[in-house]
């Protein structure tokens, strides 16, 4: 018993000073969030380029990973033909998708058979078939045999002519402007962009007319709901601060922008990982460190995509602990980089931030869990202290809520209606009982799985946006 | 007792040490938390309120502006008395409404104050202050305040030059006609493709870019060759002869495709001049700049050019060929069973040409 009791009290005290730390830590994001979202609200919004002179703007190709997504792949095709850049190229890699992928987008958009010479300088699964359709000189569908969301984004680097690329999930909605938007830091910074992230919002129960979003809308369900709460902490609050201080260590796979030739020297999306997105960017600056080269990695919280979230606990569980795999992974395959002062900020704060709150949070969450119920139980612990301590902690949690609504009500504003606002605040309140625990729960499984050496993606359902 | 038998005491006494700080905590978090819901409410409230105003005074801005076109009322009378900024922004979002034009939003703008108000601001210590009163004089084509903006291309802050270079470049402003090599000195190279984009569009004369075509530095006599390629006669001939002729492949592709930019015959012999050029990328620049030109004489070039190792060469001299309409179809032909692919991704872009009327 009294080994228990060591433990628990060893436990207790690591716990304090973890969550000291942890939300120093938070705080200091906050501001550099503040900072950084307040710099570009006040950066006017320049227009890339006048009509005379857009054939100098970069080349973008948008790359569109597609396995098996009959249901929403001709819908976003739709919307990325609607967007208004004017240097772009949109390869769509059908990954040796089972259901009708290839074919529906065949009937959609009159593709015949070409060919492509290019220099392949990724290695890849066999390309089975090249398309282009008749409809639209700008899509072009490459057929492959699987090999992942990571191949297939390798095949559309490979096949791509662009300046840059923008990888998206094949249910993304791209607001129409964001490329524009998203283009202009690597013309408009003074130093070597090799990577932007833009924001990425929760498209479920909104609005869409032409493959766009045109009213913004909380879910009503309360998961999805939960989750644009999520997002907008993740995004407005995490990669603002982390981008302040140009340590960003990850541009969303669903919506991020890249030099085309940065990521081809450094060997393209990693195969053998889940969190390709995550791995990438950080491989990308450790490249930029080792060669010494002035560089940046941006996050605009302006240029929007709206994805499709789960509805479903079964598959948020899926998706979270691919996440926290995903995540393992990265930290795991780029030790060298962790604590080590040769990679500036990135190595000595963000990435060991990464690894002990990020990575290592839900099993010092679900371990409270767990001793505070043995304490309470075996009345070890001062009830009144423990409770302090909780209330504490769960308001700490709703500051930093408020906070990314308030940012968010001061800058973009995406939903219109006040009642969604305030629906948000109490999503941020809901969370803590019930979906908190859920999340860690998931990500726990996530970490026991990679000791397990589980690698498998989970199968993601997804509805498809249906115009309204 | 030894220590462990001492530890709850010492476990509990940690509890009450610390209960006092998190109690206070809790309460300092507390009125934190309470002020910034409070405040948050009170933003909700209050921007909701802003909307619904913005839409009045939308509807209000737009039979304003009916009533002023009909020639009902005159500017002094247009009554627009809300929110300054909701009434400005207003101004600059009309600069495409048809039933308006731009000189008579720019009196209106002055006569509200709003052009002093921008003065004012070019002067402000606050770096953004300046940039968005640059965006919106440029908005609104104040080319005026050309002389005031022009000084800012100097501005410590990035943010603000590139706001000035913006204004003065889609004005065309004279101020910049023989500063075109100081611009690309004050900035870095990183925002380069920036620059170009902004003096693209200006009318500067070919004089203004000499520096740069006989600079030491490889970024500045690249600028130089793309740059030329604006001019829409020969003028810029006699230096984009000097860029063709670089040791830097760079330099030779940009000059190439500025000559088949130009676009007139009398181009060709420089372009041509590096037909054996060791780098296939320049080859392939000199095969899709033919085709712009699209001069008959150029065809003999082009087959040679089919015939050269490298695919992209090929293809793009295909390309090239496959807009000479009928004729560039049969020499494509010719080539088919030799050069199955090539011919086939250049008779796919000859179709696009065709259907862009490219």
């Amino acid at each position: 018993m009294s080994y228990l009791l060591t433990f628990v009290i060893i436990f207790s005290v690591f716990v304090l000073v973890y969550f000291f730390l942890l939300n120093t830590g938070y705080l200091v994001l906050l501001f550099l969030a503040s900072s950084e979202v307040i710099y570009h609200r006040r950066t006017p919004d320049f227009d890339i380029c006048e009509v005379d002179a857009c054939e100098f703007a970069p080349s973008v190709s948008i790359l569109v990973p597609a396995y098996n997504e009959e249901n929403s792949i001709v819908e976003s095709i739709r919307s990325l033909r609607n967007l208004d850049y004017p240097n772009l190229e949109i390869i769509v890699v059908n990954d040796g998708s089972t259901d009708n992928t290839l074919a529906s987008m065949k009937r959609s958009f009159n593709l015949i058979p070409v060919t492509r010479s290019v220099e392949e300088s990724l290695d890849t699964q066999p390309v089975k078939g090249i398309y282009k359709s008749l409809k639209d000189d700008r899509l072009l569908i490459m057929d492959k045999e699987n090999g992942g969301k990571a191949d297939a984004l390798n095949v559309g680097i490979n096949y791509s002519r662009s300046d840059l690329f923008i990888a998206i999930d094949a249910d993304s909605l791209i607001e129409k402007g964001a490329i524009k938007k998203l283009v202009r830091p690597y013309l408009m910074s003074e130093k070597r962009v090799i990577g932007i992230g833009g924001i990425v919002r929760v498209a479920n129960n909104c609005e869409i007319v032409d493959a766009d979003i045109v009213d913004p809308r909380v879910p009503k369900k309360i998961l999805p709901a939960i989750q644009v709460m999520e997002y907008l902490r993740a995004f407005l609050f995490g990669r603002s601060g982390w981008s302040k201080i140009n340590s960003l260590p990850i541009v969303s796979g669903a919506f991020g922008l890249f030099e085309t030739e940065a990521v081809i020297n450094t060997g393209g999306y990693r195969t053998d990982t889940v969190g390709e997105d995550m791995d990438l960017v950080i491989r990308l600056q450790k490249f930029m460190k080792q060669k010494k080269e002035d560089y940046e990695v941006s996050f605009i919280p302006d240029p929007v995509c709206w994805t499709e979230v789960p509805e479903s606990r079964k598959v948020l569980g899926r998706q979270r602990n691919r996440w926290q795999r995903g995540l393992i992974e990265t930290l795991t395959y780029n030790k060298t980089m962790l604590f080590n002062p040769k990679y500036g900020l990135l190595g000595t704060v963000t990435l060991p931030f990464f690894l002990i709150f990020e990575m290592l949070g839900p099993v010092i969450e679900i371990t409270g869990y767990i001793v505070f119920g043995v304490s309470l139980y075996l009345g070890w612990i001062d009830t009144s202290f423990a409770l302090l301590f909780l209330i504490l902690s769960l308001l700490y949690g709703l500051l930093l809520s408020l906070f990314s609504l308030l940012l968010e009500e001061f800058t973009i504003k995406k939903y219109e209606n006040p009642k969604d606002r305030l629906k948000l605040f109490l999503m941020a309140l809901l969370e803590n009982f019930g979906f908190r625990q859920l999340h860690s729960w998931w990500r726990l499984r996530g970490i026991i799985d990679f000791l397990r050496k589980k690698k498998s993606w989970g199968k993601m359902e997804r509805k498809g946006f249906k115009e309204k | 007792m030894n220590i462990i038998d001492r530890l709850p005491i010492l476990f509990w006494s940690l509890n009450n040490y610390l209960e006092p700080l998190v109690e206070d905590m809790l309460i300092f978090l507390g009125i934190i938390f309470f002020v910034i819901l409070i405040f948050y409410i009170i933003a909700v409230w209050k921007h909701n309120r802003d909307s619904k105003k913005t839409k009045k005074i939308k509807v209000k801005w737009k039979k304003e502006i009916k009533k002023f076109s009909n020639g009902e009322k005159q500017i002094e009378e247009i009554e627009i008395e809300e929110n300054n900024k909701i009434f400005r922004n207003l101004i600059i979002e009309s600069r495409n409404v048809e039933e308006i034009s731009l000189e008579d939003l720019k009196k209106i703008y002055q006569h509200y104050g709003f052009l002093d108000e921008d003065k004012k601001l070019l002067k402000s210590k606050k770096w953004w202050r300046k940039a968005q009163a640059i965006k919106r004089l440029k908005d609104l084509e104040f080319e005026s305040l050309e002389d005031q903006v022009y000084q800012l291309i100097y501005h410590d802050r990035f943010e603000t030059r590139l706001a000035a270079i913006d204004f003065l470049g889609s004005l065309n402003s004279t101020w910049i006609y023989d500063k075109i090599s100081d611009i690309f000195k004050e900035n870095r190279k990183e925002v380069d493709q920036y620059l170009i984009l902004k003096l693209f569009p200006s009318d500067f004369p070919v004089e203004g870019l000499k520096d740069l075509v006989f600079s030491e530095s490889i970024r500045d006599r690249k600028a130089a060759a793309i740059l030329l390629g604006k001019y829409k006669n020969y003028e810029a001939l006699d230096l984009l002869e000097e860029l063709v002729d670089d040791p830097e492949e760079d330099i030779r592709i940009e000059a190439i495709k500025s000559l088949g930019r130009i676009g007139t015959p009398l181009t060709v012999p420089a372009i041509t001049s590096k037909i054996n050029d060791d780098k296939k990328m320049v080859r392939a620049e000199i095969a899709k700049s033919l085709g712009r030109i699209k001069d008959p004489n150029s065809l003999y070039l082009l087959r040679q050019l089919v015939d050269d190792p490298e695919y992209v060469v090929r293809v793009r001299a295909f390309t090239s060929i496959s807009r000479f309409g009928e004729l560039g179809r049969e020499i494509i032909e010719e080539f088919r069973d030799e050069h199955p692919v090539s011919t086939d991704e250049a008779m796919l872009r000859s179709f696009f040409f065709e259907v862009e009327g490219k």
